[in-house]
């Protein structure tokens, strides 16, 4: 019983995912909209703003009704959503280190965890991929670039 | 139209120096190299590459980076096929079609289109430069923001054409691509949607949202995969099947000509280029399709279509720097940099007093779409050996690469931060259906057609009968009514004979089989 409960549960996950995309776009443009007319209520600043937001709602409020009442023929076959979010997450953390650490040591540590999680387990081979790699990535940005990058080591 | 003693002239400067042709085949080579990584372009080449033409002459300066652009204008191909990552905004729509042919294992076939349509649309475009290159300059001065408005209308059009499943989700992305466009700083000077922060101030940074929406998202999905090509037999880089993708190209003779004419059009409006070449000759095909529903599922005319338009439009960008000193986009922004350095004015009066020089550079830029051939035809040989690479290494590697390259395009965290929210964006609009491509369609003209919807209202002083006035806008306009509807009158007829309109949604499943079987494998 365990295998249709779990793919039951993954269906409506899945539905939920299509009511909230239209919700989370309208949510946005509703927003944007809000401070552009706060910024300047004139014809000229919302010439294009209006038109598009008032597009936006309708057809945000169309897509929300329809996921909602059930499996849409071109949405695709729901994944599994751990290994995405962490790979995600990886590039995530890699923005976020990347000054702080240098880009040498974050790009290696982004080129050793990617695969890793990807499914390669080989020490060797991880290391013979993510040096030789992260060395010529950053040594050649580094060449044609005018400013410096942040680096610990290279 | 041609003055012959110039061109003679032109021939006998080409011919009497061997300096100008040996900096093209490195030009070409690095052009290639940095079109084909995605983040970089052609014109961050030209830039890096510029103070080496200080030592130069006017001629090979000029020869050395018209080769350094054309062989980045193809070079962008590479990865939109083979990782469907347009490096730049000129090769987004040949994604559409060159990506799922490299998944479906045509890749050397599809790269061998790429550059056939590259090579015949660049050099189409030359040739009428060198035939026009008054008149296009001409008429470029015609065309004021109502006209502007009116063709990055036409290219927002293409968010209709784009979807094949729900009409509404293509809509919804085209206007949320337009919505995040218009973030930052306004054509008139208020500031929207940009939370205090200064780094919006110049709005959300265009190519790493481009590479986020387009590349990213799309690594996210591959990551189930053990390769990019399922079917370990077609894994192999086929010579043959390039050189069978560079005849093929000549099969589409209507797509290639009319692409290139697209490209030399749009490219010569300075500000459009080969950004909305690309996507209007791609839209335009796929109206004209017997089989629209093939579009978006591996046509090789959809990468005839792109790439025939992008690369003729350098010809067009080269009349108005040549003809006008006006740079067309920031690749020829770079060569009027060159042109500076070497105490040359682009212009009417540069072209009366130098028409041999003018004519020299043109069909220098002619013999280089030659040697791109075969230059280019060796480098896919070598850049379709990436479909071997196993997806647990070539996801990591496209993401570093296109981080880098978005850090170096903005200088900043900005354009790394950008790609990765536009990357989980855009993965979650793919799993639910929405083409990812109409977004950035919609980011990449919305703002240009608000700017010149803006300038248009404050000329005409918000009088509709301006529109009355301007000849040119009025013909775009009705070409652009009557290409939307043709094809729903076309196919109005095709029903009332009860003919082959019902061909097209079977034609749906067969590839949704094939996809599945690559994403099963």
């Amino acid at each position: 019983m365990a295998a249709p409960v779990h793919a039951a549960e993954a269906g409506q996950r899945a539905r939920l995912g299509r009511v909230a995309l239209p919700l989370v776009i309208a949510a946005f443009v509703a927003w944007f909209t809000a401070d552009a007319a706060r910024a300047s209520f004139t014809l000229e600043n919302l010439v294009m703003v209006a038109p598009a937001a008032a597009l936006a709602f309708v057809t945000c409020a169309v897509l929300a009704v329809r996921a909602w009442r059930g499996p849409e023929p071109d949405a695709a076959e729901p994944a599994p959503l751990g290994p995405v979010l962490a790979l995600l997450a990886l590039l995530a953390g890699l923005v976020l280190l990347m000054e702080e650490v240098g880009f040498d040591v974050g790009v290696l540590l982004f080129l050793l965890a990617t695969p890793w999680l990807l499914g390669e387990r080989r020490p060797l081979v991880l290391l013979a991929f993510a040096l030789p790699f992260t060395a010529l990535a950053v040594l050649g940005l580094q060449a044609i670039l005018p400013f410096t990058l942040t680096t610990l080591v290279l | 139209m041609i003055d012959l003693p110039a061109l003679a002239q032109a021939c006998g400067l080409l011919l009497s120096d061997w300096r100008p042709w040996v900096v093209v085949p490195p030009g070409l080579l690095i052009g290639l190299v940095f079109g084909a990584i995605p983040g970089l372009s052609a014109p961050i080449a030209m830039a890096v590459f510029l103070p080496l033409t200080m030592s130069m002459d006017f001629l090979p300066a000029i020869m050395f980076l018209t080769s350094v652009f054309t062989g980045g204008g193809f070079g962008g191909a590479v990865p939109a096929v083979l990782m469907n990552v347009p490096g730049t905004s000129a090769a987004v729509a040949t994604t559409f079609d060159g990506y799922p042919m490299a998944r479906q294992g045509h890749h050397s076939r599809a790269l061998g289109l790429a550059l056939a349509a590259s090579c015949f649309g660049a050099a189409l475009g030359y040739v009428l430069l060198l035939l026009l290159v008054d008149p296009i300059a001409e008429a470029v001065l015609l065309l004021g923001p109502l006209e502007m408005f009116a063709i990055a209308a036409w290219g927002l059009t293409l968010i209709a054409v784009l979807n094949e499943g729900s009409f509404a989700k293509g809509l919804l992305a085209g206007i949320l691509g337009v919505v995040i466009g218009m973030i930052g700083m306004s054509a008139r000077g208020d500031m929207r949607g940009t939370l205090g922060m200064l780094a919006l101030i110049d709005g959300i940074p265009r190519i790493p949202a481009l590479i986020g929406f387009f590349a990213a998202s799309e690594m996210f999905r591959l990551m189930r995969n053990d390769f990019l090509v399922a079917d370990a037999a077609h894994r192999r880089p086929q010579f043959g099947a390039i050189l069978r993708g560079l005849r093929e190209a000549f099969a589409y003779p209507g797509t290639l000509l009319r692409g290139s004419l697209i490209g030399v059009g749009v490219g010569a409006i300075p500000g459009v280029g080969a950004a909305v070449a690309n996507l209007l000759s791609y839209a335009e095909t796929k109206r004209r399709a017997a089989d629209p529903a093939h579009y978006g599922r591996g046509e090789p005319r959809g990468v005839v279509a792109s790439e025939s338009a992008n690369s003729s439009s350098e010809g067009g960008s080269m009349a108005t720097l040549l003809a006008l000193g006006i740079p067309g986009g920031s690749a020829t922004a770079v060569m009027l940099g060159a042109f500076a350095m070497h105490n040359v004015t682009g212009g009417p009066r540069f072209i009366a007093e130098n028409k041999d020089i003018v004519y020299a550079i043109i069909l220098g830029n002619l013999a280089q779409v030659v040697l791109l051939l075969g230059i280019g035809t060796l480098f896919l040989f070598g850049a379709a050996a990436l479909v071997r690479i196993p997806v647990r290494f070539l996801v990591p590697s496209v993401l570093v690469l296109a981080l880098l390259g978005c850090y170096s395009i903005t200088g900043t965290m900005a354009g790394p931060v950008t790609m990765v929210a536009c990357a989980g964006l855009g993965y979650w609009m793919r799993q639910n259906g929405y083409p990812v491509a109409a977004v950035v369609i919609g980011l990449l003209l919305g703002p240009a057609a608000e700017a010149e919807l803006l300038r248009s209202i404050q000329i005409s002083g918000g009088d509709p009968s301006f529109i009355l006035t301007r000849p040119i806008a009025m013909v775009i306009l009705l070409l652009l009514a009557a290409s939307l509807l043709y094809p729903l009158l076309r196919r109005r007829g095709t029903r009332r004979g009860g003919g082959t309109a019902r061909a097209a949604p079977e034609a749906k499943p067969l590839v949704r089989r094939d996809e599945a079987r690559n994403e099963s494998a």
